[in-house]
């Protein structure tokens, strides 16, 4: 199937055929962190305890889940804040986090998703902060309250547990496999080791075990597309400079080729919008970012031409997004791990 | 999956399904009546139908132990519509949005105690919306009811795509497969989403008690 000697599909690493850049960003991306600041809500400490010690700062990455930090927050609290009677008590099913303005977090929610969205809500309410910055974003650590019993079970999701994260996190990858090409087939075709495994890479932090499943699934995109340099030799037996076989890049895996890109949109408050997104558009140009957002949000986002203002933004991982980037290279480049484009539309003061 | 509903068609078949269900004449149209058409407050694009079901236990015995109550109180289940004022009169809210990803309706719910509060997986399992047999070979935890060889679990929990709030959801790729079975044998070669949502509520009816 590959021209390269080697097919993603028959688990040999995938280096020789990704390009540089495309692996360059699906590291950036990976690498994210972001600062959280974690205090237990001080009505439920016990009298014991050692309240001067109650903050735990974590540097999270992105792509993480609040409940896979949870065996680390315990260890800190049954080290540093509880005694031994009141750690026994410690029933993690119940726990819950709240921002500091009482927003619930979402457990299966991206760590990544959680805090942009967080401080984009900051920045529109009023009043706002004296800052530089146009967008009025405060790139500080995220606080929250951590609640150690009496979930609002009308309200959030139940059971925290890194098995429930795991079967939502699946899920939305064979969801994101599904938008792509109609059915589910590269996701439910891998080994129950590889299945296993991409949610291990998850937890354990490490890129190369998540992409050598994950790069079974995602999309590549194609090296006689790009402008990248060719894969580096040092990394591949098998590589041939791309421009003497344009079509050597496995076309039913490629990034322009699927049915539609999975993205999602997140307001500051409101549902979440999702939307077929066809990777190129009816006249064969690539769909871009732009585009995207004025057919979707035109108020936000008016059409071209404007020239007035510039009313809101979009941001992925904590980075703004260029206008002009291509719907099918965000998707196979700058995903998330759970394999979603999740894209936070932020308002200019 | 060969069917997608594009908004615009989730919402008139739903208005269209809604105006034909309005008559409760017999049992059977009692069972698909009842909903309403309702909308996100801003945002268009985001509608559903909803309606409000009353249900009880399947057995005594699980309101006792979901209650708590002890054993002077007498608990009656003769099968007919509970009172609001019964101890074991549950409120099931329903709900039919469109799966954003697979496009086709899913049925999602939440059923609460008189208390206000949600019921648990495994108490949800004793009420009498799940016909009994629709657990049969399928593993429960505290967050899904799954079946070893469907991909996806076959109820789990998700948020309300217009409300956010929690709820519990048939996958709808199990529902959409059975669907395309039995319109496949059907003599009226009609494939109007109409029909397709009829025969989806046929398909659901043989794992909830649509009542």
């Amino acid at each position: 199937m590959s021209a390269y000697g080697t097919t993603r599909h028959h688990g040999q690493p995938s280096a020789n055929s990704t390009p540089a850049s495309t692996t360059l960003f699906r590291r950036l991306t990976w690498e994210g962190t972001v600062p959280l600041e974690i205090r237990v809500d001080s009505k439920e400490l016990p009298a014991n305890s050692d309240r001067g010690l109650e903050c735990y700062y974590i540097q999270a990455p992105r792509v993480s889940y609040l409940p896979l930090l949870m065996p680390e927050i315990r260890r800190f609290l049954m080290d540093v804040v509880f005694d031994e009677a009141a750690g026994k008590m410690l029933k993690e099913e119940e726990w819950w986090f709240e921002s500091e303005e009482g927003t619930l977090l979402k457990w299966h929610w991206p760590i990544g998703l959680i805090y942009d969205n967080h401080i984009i809500s900051a920045s529109i309410r009023p009043p706002s902060q004296t800052s530089t910055s146009h967008y009025n974003l405060q790139v500080t650590p995220l606080k929250l309250i951590l609640h150690l019993a009496s979930p609002p079970t009308e309200k959030l999701l139940l059971s925290p547990s890194a098995e429930s994260c795991k079967q939502a996190f699946m899920g939305q990858l064979k969801e994101a496999d599904f938008i792509r090409w109609g059915n589910t087939k590269r996701m439910t075709g891998l080994r129950k080791q590889d299945q296993d495994g991409i949610w291990e890479g998850i937890k354990e932090h490490n890129f190369d075990d998540y992409w050598r499943v994950a790069s079974k699934v995602v999309p590549t995109t194609a090296p006689a597309r790009s402008n990248s340099p060719p894969p580096s030799t040092n990394t591949s037996m098998h590589a041939r400079p791309p421009s003497t076989d344009p079509q050597s890049a496995p076309d039913r895996d490629n990034a322009y080729n699927v049915r539609s890109v999975p993205v999602r949109l997140y307001l500051p408050d409101g549902p979440v919008m999702q939307d077929v997104v066809s990777p190129t558009l009816e006249d064969g140009s690539p769909h871009t970012l732009v585009h995207y957002l004025s057919t979707h949000l035109p108020l936000l986002f008016p059409p071209v031409p404007y020239s007035g203002p510039e009313l809101a933004y979009a941001m992925m991982h904590g980075v703004l997004v260029p206008p002009d980037a291509e719907m099918a290279w965000l998707g196979a480049c700058m995903a998330g791990a759970d394999g979603w484009v999740s894209l936070c539309v932020g308002i200019v003061r | 999956m060969t069917v997608m509903f594009t908004r615009q068609q989730f919402d008139e078949t739903c208005r269209e399904f809604i105006h034909a269900h309005q008559s409760i004449s017999s049992a059977y149209e009692a069972r698909l009546s009842g909903w309403s058409w309702k909308e996100h407050h801003t945002l268009p694009g985001f509608g559903y139908m909803h309606r409000i079901v009353t249900l009880n236990w399947r057995h005594p015995a699980s309101a006792d132990t979901f209650l708590e109550i002890d054993d002077s109180l007498d608990v009656v289940d003769d099968g007919t519509t509970a009172s609001h004022d019964s101890p074991d009169s549950l409120t099931c809210h329903q709900y039919v949005v469109l799966s954003a990803t697979f496009r086709v309706p899913a049925f999602y719910f939440s059923i609460h105690g008189s208390s206000g509060s949600p019921l648990q997986l495994t108490d949800i399992m004793q009420t009498s919306l799940l016909r009994e047999d629709v657990c049969e070979g399928t593993i429960t935890t505290t967050f899904a009811v799954s079946h070893p060889a469907m991909n996806f679990p076959l109820l789990s929990q998700g948020e309300h795509p217009t409300l956010g709030t929690p709820c519990w959801y048939f996958h709808p790729c199990e529902t959409a497969s059975a669907v395309e079975e039995i319109l496949k044998e059907s003599k009226e070669n009609s494939r109007r989403p109409l029909n397709w949502m009829e025969a989806w509520f046929v398909v659901l009816s043989t794992a909830v008690d649509m009542q």
